[in-house]
């Protein structure tokens, strides 16, 4: 027995000694001769595609003591290259500089230098990784990197550290690359090392980030780790730069921030500084921002102190714990009016101070572990928020808000289900105020809207109904208006119908118009043609194509008076008044239809009165080319009663002439001229009512030119069928006269008949050529035709 | 002292760049007239009712966008300031490009004056929808369809057209015209059936009915078929009898009076009877004319009885005379041209009551024929382009009721030249010549003064030929000439003074003699410039030439050389 153990060491020690032996000569042939050592291990070992070259190492291993050894391995122009995952690593300069303690109780390696610089760009694919990982919390997650590079400087002491990557492409599965320009440096050697750290990230769709700063670990605690970084952070509309500072223990870490911040979307600019400060431990991480905002609704609204709590409970082993996280949103706001005198103006109107500050708030749990889901089983419903949003009232004589909302989420598979419950009354107390705060605002309420004074309310109560179409919305509004001689009295009811899939959003309005009395304004027609319609055919700006928009609106409108002529328009010239009915109906899928409605008035302008018997406009065939016309115009002459029947597009109708006693078409048109048949008329004026018949019938002439000459005496009218250019002179006033037209050259043959009296005409007349020498006359002529 | 600050007072007003609208609107940049219904809407009025007192802001920049848009200013820039609305209205817009598409070869926009450099305006809009539709319409497309518009931002006016195929005349109807025979509207007519539409054509039509007197209106309804435009005639018959009676004026009688009276439906041919008074300080009349269609199977065609009594007092002769005859005539349109003829016997009775001519009485043959372009015609208003003619001879010979073989010709033509085809034209180049030779056998001017009367002998000068000479200012004596031969330039600029205004150049040549067919070496010219108005009472023309006379016979006694100014009415080159 004692033999076979004797035998047994010798083997053991034989076989020692060989295996050192033959692992030192590898080690000593691969010390010298490296190259050929990396060629072989390159052919017999590593996978084909990866190709590992240099052009230059130098190895040294210095015994110092004992197991004690320095090492000192430089390279130069070293490439690693692999086909797949893609790898290229052209590295200019390494080089290892240490001294290796193995039998060390304080630090094993001190790392004297330890440089990589690297001047080309970097790639490195990595594949997506498959591995499962354990559920930790974050501040599990975060303490494991801690605890690792305690390890480390436990183990580990740098001295020199110089790490330059100016490009590195990293890429990871299919995703778009990364690019890193990173750098790390400790030049001095100290009792508490300070790694100076620069990191400049550019991620896909124009997402940057560049952060400095240098990270601090205590020899006293290895616990102890401190890291100071300025960021700067540009990506998603927004800038950021921010001031931060992490102090990581061992149960608890601070990270705290400050700096500006920018939101820049299209019109909106948001800015703020908005301070983080962030607590974690093994329980629980709670988050405060508190910042000012600026920008929200222009110069007009502002947030000096926004402030977000949030208490996040953590659990061991699970990400995100199934005990809700609370939050409390708190949003003092400022409502600012710039303008003084708008200011003074609307407090003088509504006897009141507009509304300066008010208070919006929402708090509630939020569940993270639905929001940012694990394992979550397919069919159950799991809660994600639970929320109540709130303004504080607001009461003064111009306005009462008074808004209070629930929301409740939930969550199965993919989808979220929302369960909300609105109470929202809106009262303005004064319109006129109003009026002039959007007036201020440069939203027109037109005259004589602006001076009417009276209350507009809207409201919505109570849960909000969920179907399958989506949440419905009910919204009421009325509308109270009034001054002397006008009135508005309306009601609305909305149906705001949002999706479940929150891509699509429809609103249905009606609107009652129970009574509108408004005054036109006094226009004269002796004091000059208005000048108040943009012409649409000059464009101002190039016509931008819009981006399709995937939220969907589909907004749909009924408007309709509640009782026949519940609109009064008044004017001097409309007796009583204008009388208008409507019903209109218009949505985005289908076309406008209904109708607008003139019951019966008349028009009395100098000696002429006009009854409008009817006048309906049928939406549903109107179009972008005018409004469509069905009407009736009655006009009482000496002898006889003409009718006219319009029918058609109002800027072309087609207009038929009937008359009692009956008469023909061009007697007719005497008659509505001229109050006399062509017997009884100046040759020369029954050639006016020819050019105005003419003009009819080739739908020269509008609805307001036919309704203007069957108001107002004509004098006289030119027709050019050439151009369907018409110009009329009209007789707005007893010595008053006014031209209707645009060509110059119609008018000057207007004008070369001038009516003197009945019978007595100025007439400048030429004669042609063709019936011998072209000659010119003035005639102040009477005539009789019989 | 006082004066001093006066005119710094007014320079300083007149210089402020502000321009108070109303009391709410400030202009600091520009100045617009707003007329009084645009300042309601700007600015409210405090007598109207209570809710057109004032105005909001928003509104009045609103209506004023609306207002500086018409005038061409697109871009004005509002600002609120104490409570008012701050205007600079910025700088008009003028029109850079003319683009014109689906109308190649029929639209020529380098041809469009009056666009390029213009403001741009929907006044200016309208009027090239105008001339565009004018354009195609008189070119065959008789139902275009036409859209303008403009882009503010590069001034570029877009002018697009589907005019479609060309069309042709089609049938042609008209209304009731009660008993009236269909076939009188042939007389009228100056298109055929199968002809290319020109539009143009139907509004000559109707002008010539409307002239006429024998309607009292008249236009076209049509209907485009595929290839061929149906017209059909609107008519409104009035009474045919119509009794005038005028007191006027004309550059050559102040005063005047006429009493006329007219039938123009005699027959259901539309056979007319004309009768007319005329009275004035330089002549009096009394004339009957009728034009009796009644040769069958040709509507064109008619007999035409006539009477003249008349008393004319020249500066250099006053005669009597009569004259009765009867004439067959034709109204006629071929090749785009009106022909009108007459020709007829007549008889003459001539008493000379001062200077030199003849009392007896003659018998004459009288013909003339008038020729008019169609496109003369349809702008005879603006005279800018096309040509006219005329020829007119009248004869008596000796043993035929009279003393003496005398023949007089006369032919008169005008040519007025669109130069570059510009519409508006730039330059418009009027050419005219004028021809009268009378046949007195072998007699001298001088000779046959006694025999010959005096409206048949030539007596030149004045506003109708050498307008650097007075009217009938070259009498040789008093005696006329036999002979004479014009020639007469005339060009005029178009539309590019203010008010239309048109200025022109003016070159006269013309020879003459007393003996027939013959023409001296003097040589009359004139040379000068004048300005033509086309006012809204007619067409107001002024020159002033000087006359030259070369190769002036010893014996000469017409004062030459002189300034001669000129101031008409009505009257055209």
């Amino acid at each position: 027995m004692k033999k076979f153990f004797k035998y047994l060491l010798l083997t053991i020690v034989t076989l020692i000694f060989v295996v050192v032996l033959t692992t030192s000569s590898i080690l000593f042939w691969i010390i010298r001769n490296p190259q050929s050592a990396w060629t072989m291990a390159q052919e017999k070992f590593l996978p084909r595609d990866l190709i590992v070259s240099w052009t230059d190492m130098d190895f040294r291993l210095d015994h110092l003591s004992g197991w004690n050894y320095k090492l000192d391995w430089t390279i130069e122009g070293l490439k690693v290259t692999k086909e797949s995952p893609e790898i290229i690593l052209p590295i200019q300069h390494v080089r290892v500089h240490a001294s290796i303690f193995p039998l060390s109780d304080n630090h094993k390696i001190v790392l004297h230098h330890l440089v990589l610089q690297a001047n080309s760009p970097l790639t490195l694919s990595v594949p997506p990784s498959d591995k499962i990982e354990t559920e930790k919390n974050p501040f599990q997650q975060f303490h494991e990197i801690l605890s690792l590079t305690q390890k480390i400087h436990g183990r580990i002491r740098w001295e020199i550290l110089d790490v330059k990557v100016p490009e590195l492409k990293l890429s990871i599965g299919d995703s778009k690359p990364m690019v890193f320009n990173a750098g790390l440096q400790q030049s001095t050697i100290q009792d508490t090392p300070s790694l100076s750290y620069t990191l400049e990230m550019t991620l896909p769709e124009q997402i940057k980030l560049i952060a400095n700063g240098n990270i601090l670990q205590s020899t006293a605690s290895a616990a102890q780790l401190e890291m100071n970084a300025n960021i700067d952070f540009s990506g998603f509309s927004a800038h950021v730069k921010q001031k931060l500072k992490l102090t990581a223990g061992d149960n608890q870490t601070n990270i705290s921030s400050e700096g500006p911040a920018e939101y820049i979307n299209k019109n909106l600019k948001l800015s703020g500084r908005p301070q983080l400060a962030l607590t974690m431990n093994p329980k629980s991480l709670q988050v405060k921002l508190k910042t000012a905002v600026n920008g929200i609704l222009g110069p007009y609204v502002r947030l000096p102190a926004t402030e977000v709590n949030i208490t996040i409970p953590l659990e061991s082993d699970r990400a995100w714990s199934e005990q809700p996280s609370t939050f409390m949103v708190n949003v003092p706001a400022q409502l600012i009016i710039s303008d003084p005198q708008l200011k003074a103006s609307i407090s003088k109107s509504c006897e009141c101070q507009p509304p300066e500050h008010f208070q919006m708030g929402a708090s509630g749990n939020i569940w993270l572990h639905t929001v940012i889901p694990s394992d979550q089983s397919a069919d159950k419903t799991f809660p994600l928020l639970d929320a109540d949003v709130k303004i504080n009232d607001v009461v003064n004589k111009l306005l009462t808000v008074k808004l209070a909302g629930h929301l409740k989420v939930e969550k199965q598979n993919a989808n979220y289900k929302f369960l909300p419950s609105l109470n929202l009354a809106l009262r303005v107390d004064s319109f006129q105020a109003l009026a002039r705060l959007l007036d201020g605002l440069g939203v027109m309420v037109p005259s004589p809207l602006d001076i009417l004074e009276g209350t507009v309310e809207a409201k919505m109560n109570g849960p909000v109904d969920v179907t399958e179409k989506g949440y419905f919305f009910p919204l009421a509004a009325t509308l109270k208006l009034n001054s002397t001689q006008q009135t508005v009295d309306a009601s609305a009811e909305a149906r705001v119908i949002l999706a479940n899939d929150l891509k699509s959003t429809s609103i249905d309005t009606q609107v009652s118009i129970n009574q509108l009395q408004l005054e036109l304004p006094p226009l004269k027609p002796t004091k000059g043609n208005p000048r108040i319609l943009k012409d649409p055919r000059i464009l101002s700006q190039p016509t931008a194509q819009k981006k399709p928009n995937e939220f969907k609106l589909e907004i749909s409108i009924s408007v309709k008076t509640t009782s026949p002529g519940a609109i009064r328009l008044l004017a001097e010239y409309f007796k009583p008044h204008i009388p208008i009915s409507i019903s209109f109906q218009s949505t985005d899928l289908s076309d406008n239809s209904g109708f607008i409605r003139l019951e019966p008035f008349d028009i009395v302008y100098l000696r002429r009165e006009v009854h409008v018997s009817k006048m309906n406009i049928d939406l549903a065939k109107s179009d972008d080319n005018g409004l469509y016309v069905d009407g009736q115009l009655r006009i009482k002459q000496s002898q006889y009663t003409v009718f006219i029947d319009i029918l058609g597009p109002a800027n072309k109708p087609n207009i038929v002439f009937s008359s009692n006693p009956d008469l023909p078409r061009s007697e007719i048109i005497n008659v509505l001229l001229y109050d006399r048949t062509s017997d009884q008329m100046l040759s020369t004026d029954v050639e006016t009512s020819g050019q105005v018949e003419a003009a009819v019938a080739d739908k020269a002439i509008g609805l307001f030119g036919i309704w203007a000459f069957a108001s107002t005496p004509i004098r006289g009218f030119s027709y050019n069928p050439s151009t369907k250019v018409y110009t009329a002179t009209v007789e707005l006033a007893d010595d008053v006269t006014a031209s209707v037209g645009t060509k110059w050259e119609s008018s000057t043959q207007v004008e070369l008949r001038k009516r003197v009296s009945r019978r007595w005409m100025l007439t400048a007349a030429w004669t042609p050529a063709d019936e011998g020498a072209p000659s010119s006359k003035l005639v102040l002529q009477w005539e009789r035709r019989f | 002292m006082i004066y001093f600050w006066i005119i710094l007072f007014f320079i300083v007003v007149t210089h402020s760049k502000e321009f108070t609208a109303c009391e709410t609107v400030i202009f600091h940049e520009g100045k617009i007239a707003l007329n009084k219904n645009e300042q309601i809407l700007v600015c409210g009025i405090n007598e109207g009712p209570e809710g057109w007192k004032t105005v909001p802001l928003s509104q009045a920049e609103f209506h004023l966008k609306a207002v500086l848009q018409n005038l061409g200013y697109l871009t004005p820039r509002f600002e609120r300031r104490d409570g008012k609305l701050q205007v600079w209205q910025g700088p008009q817009t003028n029109i850079k490009t003319l683009n014109v598409s689906g109308a190649d070869g029929v639209l020529n926009s380098s041809k469009k004056r009056k666009v390029i450099g213009e403001t741009l305006t929907p006044a200016k809009l309208n009027e090239i929808d105008a001339w565009a539709n004018l354009g195609v319409r008189s070119q065959g497309y008789a139902c275009p369809e036409i859209n303008v518009t403009a882009h503010g931002w590069d001034g570029t006016v877009l002018l697009t057209t589907e005019i479609g195929k060309t069309k042709k005349f089609g049938e042609l109807t008209s209304n009731d015209m009660t008993d009236l025979d269909r076939s009188v509207l042939l007389r009228y007519q100056p298109f055929n059936s199968g002809e290319l539409y020109d539009i143009r054509k139907t509004q000559i039509m109707t002008d010539r009915m409307l002239a006429d007197g024998l309607f009292q209106s008249a236009f076209f309804e049509k209907a485009c078929l595929d290839e061929t435009v149906n017209l059909e005639l609107k008519t409104s018959m009035g009474p045919p009898r119509i009794v005038r009676f005028g007191i006027g004026a004309s550059t050559e009688e102040l005063p005047f009076v006429d009493l006329s009276f007219r039938n123009t439906r005699l027959d259901n041919k539309a056979s007319s009877l004309t009768a007319a008074l005329h009275a004035s300080p330089r002549r009096l009349s009394l004339t009957a004319d009728s034009e009796l269609y009644w040769i069958p199977k040709w509507a064109q065609a008619f007999v035409g009885p006539r009477l003249d009594i008349v008393r004319k007092m020249e500066p250099t002769y006053e005669t009597d005379t009569g004259k009765l005859g009867i004439d067959l005539g034709f109204k006629w349109d071929l090749w785009d041209t009106r022909l009108v003829g007459r020709a007829g016997p007549s008889y003459n009775s001539v008493r000379t009551r001062r200077g030199v001519g003849p009392t007896s009485n003659y018998p004459t043959i009288d013909a003339s024929l008038n020729l008019m372009n169609h496109l003369y015609e349809s702008l005879v208003w603006q005279q800018y382009e096309g040509w006219n003619a005329s020829l007119f001879f009248r004869g008596q010979g000796k043993g035929l009721g009279s003393e003496v073989d005398v023949n007089r010709y006369e032919f008169n033509y005008k040519y007025l030249w669109n130069i570059q085809s510009f519409d508006p034209p730039l330059f418009i180049l009027g050419t005219r010549m004028q021809g009268i030779f009378v046949d007195a056998s072998d007699l001298t001017s001088i000779e046959a003064a006694e025999i010959i009367p005096a409206e048949d002998r030539v007596f030149v000068g004045g506003d109708q030929n050498l307008r650097g000479f007075s009217r009938q200012g070259i009498s040789n004596n008093g005696f006329g000439y036999l002979s004479f031969l014009y020639l007469g330039f005339e060009l005029r600029l178009i539309e590019e003074l203010p008010y239309r205004f048109q200025p022109f150049l003016l070159w006269d040549l013309a020879r003459t003699s007393e003996k027939r067919y013959t023409l001296d070496e003097t040589l009359f010219v004139s040379e000068g410039l004048g300005l033509r108005w086309l006012s809204p009472f007619g067409t107001l023309r002024g020159s002033v030439a000087r006359g030259r006379i070369l190769n002036p016979p010893a014996d000469m006694t017409i004062e030459a050389e002189k300034w001669v100014f000129f101031l008409s009415f009505g009257q055209e080159f």
